[in-house]
């Protein structure tokens, strides 16, 4: 009797200890977060241009943003003064103001009396300026500003009369 | 009672293993998002999964290659197709399903590259970018704007038929949907591509494409049964006006091929306005020397003259928006032709790039995707290139380059084109530049190029005389790219 009684007792705990299983093993799978390597601190991209063969290849450079700073500034401070920048030495940014979808870009006179000539260079000047731009989804248009003036062109082959989307 | 231990144990161990089989039948585990999309952009790939997953990048050496694993995640049933151009510094891009759950993506790199990875906080979409970092600590760019595209199947072309009188030909295309097309210029003389993305061929669709026609020399289609990327190369017998017509209501596209405007006639008859870039305290571009520096101005301005000098010869009627070293506004150079009702307006310039001896040869550049003058800078650009001995830079779009284009260009009426004739920071190029005898040259060729857009060329060309191209869609599909606008209701 005694031997039943034992062996019903383990029966039972072998049950229970079945069923523990059961519910261990049937729990959904835990996605654990799996180091990446990954972060997604806040930067920017300029963008820098060159030949290949005769067609225009864009390189992004990512640039980190510091804590408190205004990733448009950054962005465009930066392009003036990365190497491969198609901008004239000594560029520097004096503002940068987004009203309804206008970035009106002030740049300091370098832009046109250091400007070195080609529409290539001038070209490039605008499309890395209008790439760079691009990311903001506040900015719709850009214009170009030298010490506060509108500008209808830097170095007389493009047309700047007016805002220029940058998408 | 260690028997009654060692059979408890036996019962959960049986409890586990039974019950995970029996879990896992009775709960069929949910499925994985899948990758979606891998686009290229620039030097930046994208990648798109179909709901969240974790990207994880590493390097591999021998060969050099960036390798991304996104967990967990499977290929989808569709096979992908990569959209954009893959960036010169990457060789090729793979991915497979490397292991169940992880979908890898291998970039094959030519050379050392820096790169940056980060993800979107949605954890759809990662953002590699390709390049040298300006940082050492360089931390990776953020995702600002997600530009996700689904890819729609590609369209047929179930049927193309001429419709020709003898002033124009007409080539109508049957599509099963409406699609955007782009008309861009080849290289060599009087060749256009008219580019059809995302379009494959019917497999009804005839074979035979050529026409008489007195405008048309031959028409080449190039079918690409995966749907990425048909084209036609269409080869005029002389410089011609090639225009997209979409129809509002039906998915059809009509390319209409027309004598240009002002080609009529002689070049006698002809009156051309002729601009020399910059010029007075606006140099130009600057080429430098030892001990010396060439002005573009005074080279633009020494071309100029010899254009006029061959052009009056002629008997045709000249105007140059300057005559000596002076400064001339901008925008006044294309106001003087509007306001003589000049018939072309030819701008003379010589390029620079940002490096010297980086860019080498000869451009000429039209407005937008104005057909006619499309038609004039094929017509200056075929002969120029047979005469400078530089590298052929095609006649191109202005908006190629920039989107607003040329001032001159884009504020002239008549057919107009702007030439740059070399590259004066390049130093094979300025020795022509400053050589009488080039000057010479590429003063004949464009007064020849005028004549062969008003006359059409002297001798008709023979298939043994014009170079043999084949149709690359993919590869001539780069910046050069002229979007025919759609209507606007599509
Ligand atoms: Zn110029």
């Amino acid at each position: 009797m005694k031997t039943v009684l034992r062996l019903l007792v383990v029966l039972l705990l072998a049950i229970l200890a079945f069923g523990g299983g059961y519910w261990y093993a049937s729990r959904r799978p835990q996605l654990a977060p799996r180091p990446t390597g990954v972060t997604t601190k806040p930067s920017v991209v300029v963008y820098v241009p060159r030949f290949v063969d005769t067609r225009t290849e864009w390189e992004a450079k990512p640039v980190p943003v510091g804590e408190g700073e205004d990733p448009l500034r950054v962005a465009l401070e930066h392009l003036l003064i990365t190497r491969d920048t198609p901008f004239p030495q000594g560029t520097r940014l004096l503002g940068v103001n987004v009203t309804e979808g206008v970035a009106e870009v002030n740049f300091s006179r370098e832009l046109i009396d250091n400007f070195p000539g080609g529409s290539t260079t001038e070209a490039w000047i605008v499309e890395s300026l209008r790439k760079t731009l691009a990311q903001f989804s506040d900015v719709e248009r850009a214009r170009i500003l030298v010490e506060g003036k509108p500008i209808d062109t830097i170095g007389e082959h493009i047309d700047l009369s007016q805002p220029v989307a940058v998408r | 009672m260690p028997r009654a231990w060692r059979i408890l144990a036996w019962a959960f161990w049986l409890g586990v293993v039974g019950g995970r089989i029996l879990a896992q039948t009775a709960e069929p585990a949910p499925p994985l998002p899948t990758l979606q999309a891998l686009r290229w952009e620039e030097s930046v790939l994208y990648i798109v999964a179909s709901g969240k997953v974790t990207f994880h990048t590493f390097t591999l050496r021998e060969p050099l290659r960036v390798v991304v694993d996104i967990s967990p995640c499977s290929l989808p049933s569709e096979p992908i197709q990569p959209e954009g151009d893959t960036p010169t510094a990457v060789e090729r891009l793979r991915w497979a399903q490397f292991k169940e759950g992880v979908v890898r993506v291998v970039l094959d790199l030519r050379s050392d590259t820096q790169y940056a990875l980060s993800t979107d906080p949605s954890g759809e979409q990662a953002m590699l970018a390709l390049g040298s970092a300006p940082d050492p600590q360089g931390e990776p760019p953020r995702l600002v704007a997600p530009p996700a595209k689904p890819a729609a199947p590609p369209a047929e072309l179930i049927q193309m038929e001429w419709e020709s009188n003898e002033e124009e030909a007409r080539l109508r295309l049957r599509l099963s949907r409406k699609v955007a097309v782009r008309l861009q210029p080849h290289r060599e003389g009087y060749q256009t591509i008219l580019e059809l993305p995302q379009v494959k061929p019917s497999a009804a669709l005839p074979a035979d494409w050529n026409v008489k026609h007195p405008l048309i020399e031959e028409v080449q289609f190039s079918g690409d049964e995966k749907g990425v990327r048909s084209a036609l190369l269409i080869r005029t017998t002389r410089a011609a006006s090639l225009r997209v017509e979409y129809d509002k209501q039906q998915p059809v596209i009509t390319l209409a091929i027309n004598r240009p405007r002002n080609a009529h006639g002689k070049l006698s008859e002809k009156h051309i306005v002729i601009d020399p870039g910059h010029g007075g305290k606006s140099l130009g571009a600057v080429g430098r020397e030892k001990d010396s520096v060439v002005y573009e101005k005074d080279i633009n301005l020494a071309i100029a003259r010899r254009v006029r000098q061959l052009l009056l010869k002629e008997k045709a009627t000249v105007t140059m928006t300057r005559e000596d070293d002076s400064h001339v506004e901008l925008y006044a150079r294309p106001q003087l032709a509007n306001d003589l009702g000049a018939d072309f307006f030819i701008s003379i310039h010589c390029d620079s790039t940002p490096k010297p001896n980086s860019a080498s040869g000869t451009t000429t550049y039209f407005h937008a995707s104005d057909p006619d003058g499309r038609a004039l800078a094929q017509a200056i650009q075929k002969h120029l290139a047979a005469v400078t001995g530089l590298p052929n830079r095609g006649a191109r779009s202005d908006t190629a380059i920039y989107q607003s284009g040329f001032a001159v260009l884009r504020r002239s009426n008549m057919p107009a084109v702007l030439i740059e004739v070399a590259y004066i920071n390049h130093d094979v190029d300025r020795a022509k530049l400053k050589d009488p005898k080039f000057q010479q040259k590429v003063a004949e060729a464009i007064v020849a190029g005028l004549r062969a857009y008003v006359e059409g060329e002297r001798e008709a060309q023979t298939a043994q005389q014009r170079r043999e191209v084949e149709v690359r869609p993919a590869s001539d599909r780069r910046e050069e790219d002229i979007p025919v606008q759609m209507p606007e209701q599509l």
